[in-house]
């Protein structure tokens, strides 16, 4: 029986999906780690993935097969990466051998084994991490808004992280999942949704066997460092309020997560500590032939990037989605210029010169 | 900043006057704008009349502590901050790289008519990190302890170390032969590539010269090239002392990111991987063990503490053996006419104001309390760390001068001296001088020998922690210790003899003799 570890990414994480996969493969040599990639190489590029710490690689045109192109057209790149979640959780449940399956977002790093989780799924058919496990006190209303309130909008778990054992209940759930992220995966807080994230808040009422883990050593992250303080043992392991450190979220690396992390960690060194090994980390997991910010899902063919409002229309109108079933394609008759007739061109940039490795 | 202004802000003792602290802070912590000038000096940093009020509340050692800038009202200083301060081991080397050229080389002729030059008579080799003639420090007051005893009982002292200092091994990479400097009985030799040294040694010993070998740091040298000195000169044996850790991790006070004690983890563990040294100390580690497997290595710790820490996390390392060789010991004296000295509790700091010293501990004491009047605080040492609210007494403790901070310690009446590391100190003279100066040691359970003779002696407290520190001055404790401590000197007196250092172990015949 084995164990099998996914993430999803575009080309633009890679830096980030490798640190992941290099610290998962530490932890777990065993594991088979799965890339899903939501992307297709620029130009001139050509990845070595056995030179990778991922045992399969599998994008979303395998997942998803004719209709990949004009389904992701409808989704910023956030969205494309979270909506290939579900399904790709089906196809390698789907695998020989396949006994769980773990996800993790690419700005993940594992740092001890994920013992709690492996001990739950004998169990369990589903663990779930929230964001938070303990309340914050009444009279922080700063943490409060900005965690507890958050989680009310965003979901209550985090769905950087989710495991399942090869089950009748967690395919069951996987095939509701997917389903869902087929045709709803989208960053729409005015009707509720957030990607994937925010139907998760279901799984507990729609399925048995759910295990949330309260353990705080788990997905620890800015949204929950105010409750976390970490230290050292005696024996330099890593650890969140005396437990052992199992994986950080490394989210929004940069100002905004410094920002946040700051907030929350205030002089917890050692917090500091961990985000500049990250920072380094992927400093040094940079391939530097990769363009900056690549993404080929994210412009049309003549490099004109797609504003998320034109990605809103094309999805909402079913009339759109039949006259230009090749939404990326610019020329006479495409959808580039009939958004150019229809008084949408203002929404759209100038061209740029063609992008390659 | 105008004399007026000055006194309208501050109190005669420099606190700043309370009814300022809404004009000069918009925050709690934040300065106005207009009153950055008021609060930074020019080059940024925090006067330190202010420091009570901005940093109070950080955590103990907390980077930001020590250095904070006009920045701390930026969300994101402390990562600015900690990038700073945690910076790869690599890019701190090339800050060390000398710009200068090495001039002529040394030939092993050369090195031999030196020798020569010095007189005949058995050699001892030194092996060290760097010039102990000029650089102070207290391994280098050991160093010229040791040549100024092998030449006076008949030897001659060559010391051997980097012409291109390091904070690490040096890397085969950088160069497979590394330049080393050459002391001969505490003069300045000239300068020759390791293997160039070598084969001159090893053409005195096939002589008939007994040349013996100590090392007393590998840093900034090729552990092979020196072990291929010990095997062709020494007859593959040699005395190791462990006046820090360096055997065990590059960073040889053994501080993860430079910020905390780590306790020498295993290489795979989490510390060390998040450690800015984590990564040389893994193949360094590598180069130890290959350097103890080819010699026959005595290892002489200054105390029983640090041989016994050092076992522990050195595993099975090989090595011939394991002694202990106090840098010093107390002679204690009765006193006939002793007086028992009144007035508050004085406390001091002594020796060098860095973090792992414990000086910005003392640092926040001092901020924290220098308007009790019933303490008073000096600082003893060569630089003056123009600390507001404590005295500096200048003292430079050298080889000629090795009483210097126990007649400043006497003179001024120190009745407490905070010795507060953040790693096990090997020997801690700083502790023994306080003792001959009538002081008690005031320390913390982490603080290897000086934790040790504290224990040993009596004569001091450890504590538990920063928090039983500040505790421990203001609930009478420190008084009811220094009451002791003034009446313990009344009546009796110490004074440090002063070890030969590896004589003993070298003329005793020992590991290499």
């Amino acid at each position: 029986m084995t164990i099998h570890a996914y993430t999803s990414f575009s080309y633009s994480y890679l830096d980030r999906a490798r640190v992941l996969a290099s610290s998962l493969r530490q932890q777990h040599p065993d594991w088979v780690i799965w890339a899903v990639l939501t992307d297709e190489a620029p130009p001139g590029y050509e990845l070595d993935w056995s030179a990778e710490d991922y045992d399969r690689m599998i994008t979303a045109k395998e997942l998803f097969g004719d209709e990949t192109e004009q389904w992701l057209f409808g989704h910023d790149i956030v969205e494309a990466c979270t909506a290939v979640k579900g399904k790709a959780l089906q196809v390698i449940m789907d695998e020989p051998d396949c006994e769980q399956v773990f996800y993790f977002d690419p700005d993940i790093a594992v740092f001890n084994p994920m013992t709690p989780v492996l001990d739950a799924l004998r169990t369990h058919s589903i663990v779930l991490t929230p964001h938070q496990i303990d309340p914050e006190p009444r009279a922080d209303k700063m943490a409060i808004r900005d965690n507890e309130v958050t989680s009310l909008d965003y979901g209550v778990f985090n769905l950087g992280f989710i495991a399942v054992r090869n089950d009748a209940e967690a395919r069951r759930f996987a095939d509701w999942w997917a389903d869902r992220l087929h045709d709803w995966c989208h960053d729409r807080l005015d009707i509720g949704v957030f990607v994937d994230q925010k139907w998760c808040n279901l799984i507990p009422c729609f399925f048995d066997d759910v295990k949330v883990l309260r353990d705080p050593g788990l997905n620890v992250a800015s949204w929950n460092l105010s409750q976390r303080t970490m230290t050292f043992g005696p024996d330099g392991t890593a650890l969140m309020n005396g437990e052992p450190l199992r994986f950080y979220h490394f989210t929004k690396l940069g100002k905004v997560g410094q920002t946040m992390t700051e907030r929350y960690a205030g002089d917890n060194t050692e917090i500091y500590e961990l985000w500049l090994w990250y920072q380094r980390s992927v400093e040094a997991a940079v391939d530097p032939r990769l363009p900056k910010g690549w993404w080929h899902y994210g412009t049309f063919d003549n490099g004109v990037k797609i504003p998320k409002p034109v990605r809103e229309l094309y999805r909402d109108r079913m009339d759109l989605r039949a006259a230009f079933p090749d939404p990326y394609v610019t020329g006479e008759g495409k959808f580039f210029g009939w958004l150019r007739a229809n008084g949408y061109a203002e929404s759209l940039p100038e061209p740029v010169a063609p992008v390659t490795a | 900043m105008n004399r007026l202004l000055h006194a309208m802000i501050f109190h005669p003792d420099e606190r700043p006057r309370g009814w300022i602290r809404s004009l000069v802070f918009a925050g709690s912590k934040t300065p106005r704008k207009s009153m950055r000038r008021v609060v930074f000096k020019k080059n940024g940093a925090l006067r330190p009349e202010f420091a009570a009020w901005i940093e109070a509340e950080a955590k103990p050692d907390a980077p930001w502590v020590f250095v904070p800038t006009a920045a701390a009202d930026n969300p994101t200083h402390r990562f600015q901050r900690m990038e700073e301060v945690i910076r790869p081991l690599e890019k701190t080397v090339t800050y060390w790289i000398r710009k200068d050229e090495p001039g002529t080389l040394l030939t092993p002729d050369a090195i031999r008519a030196r020798l020569a030059g010095a007189g005949a008579g058995w050699l001892a080799v030194s092996i060290g990190h760097d010039d102990y003639v000029n650089v102070p420090g207290g391994v280098q007051v050991c160093i010229q302890r040791e040549e100024r005893a092998v030449v006076g009982a008949g030897g001659h002292y060559l010391n051997l170390h980097p012409w291109q200092p390091l904070p690490r091994l040096a890397h085969a990479g950088e160069d497979p032969d590394p330049l080393v400097d050459l002391v001969l009985d505490g003069e300045a030799a000239g300068t020759a590539r390791m293997s160039d040294v070598t084969a001159a040694l090893e053409a005195e010993a096939v002589a008939g010269r007994t040349v013996q070998t100590v090392i007393h740091h590998l840093m900034g040298h090729g552990s092979e090239a020196v072990a291929d000195l010990v095997r062709r000169v020494s007859g593959g044996k040699c005395l190791l002392w462990l006046h820090d850790f360096f055997t065990l991790c590059t960073s040889f006070a053994l501080q993860r990111n430079d910020m905390a004690f780590c306790n020498a983890p295993s290489v795979s563990s989490n510390a060390c991987s998040f450690c800015l040294y984590g990564d040389e100390r893994s193949s360094q580690m590598v180069r130890m063990r290959a350097f103890f497997d080819a010699l026959e290595v005595q290892v002489v710790a200054p105390s029983q503490v640090t041989l016994e820490f050092w076992k522990n996390r050195a595993g099975d390392l090989p090595v011939s053996g394991g002694v202990v060789q106090p840098h010093a010991w107390l002679d204690w004296a009765d006193k006939a006419d002793g007086k028992t000295a009144t007035g508050p509790v004085v406390v001091a700091f002594t020796g060098t104001a860095a973090p792992h010293k414990g000086w910005p501990l003392f640092q926040r004491a001092v901020r924290q309390l220098k308007a009790d009047k019933g303490l008073k605080f000096r600082v003893f040492g060569s630089a003056d760390p123009k600390l507001a609210g404590a005295r500096w007494i200048d003292v430079n403790t050298r080889a000629q001068a090795p009483n210097a901070m126990t007649r400043a310690l006497a003179k001024e009446g120190v009745d407490l001296v905070i010795h507060w590391p953040r790693w096990p100190e090997t020997f801690s003279l700083t502790t023994y001088e306080a003792f001959a100066g009538g002081a008690y040691v005031v320390t913390n359970a982490i603080s290897g020998n000086v934790a040790a003779v504290v224990r040993e002696t009596g004569r001091g407290v450890i504590l538990e922690d920063e928090a039983d520190l500040f505790a421990f001055l203001t609930d009478g404790r420190a008084a009811a210790l220094a009451e002791q401590a003034r009446a313990d000197r009344a009546e009796r007196t110490a004074t440090t003899r002063l070890s030969d250092v590896s004589l003993p172990l070298l003329s005793a015949g020992g590991a290499t003799a």
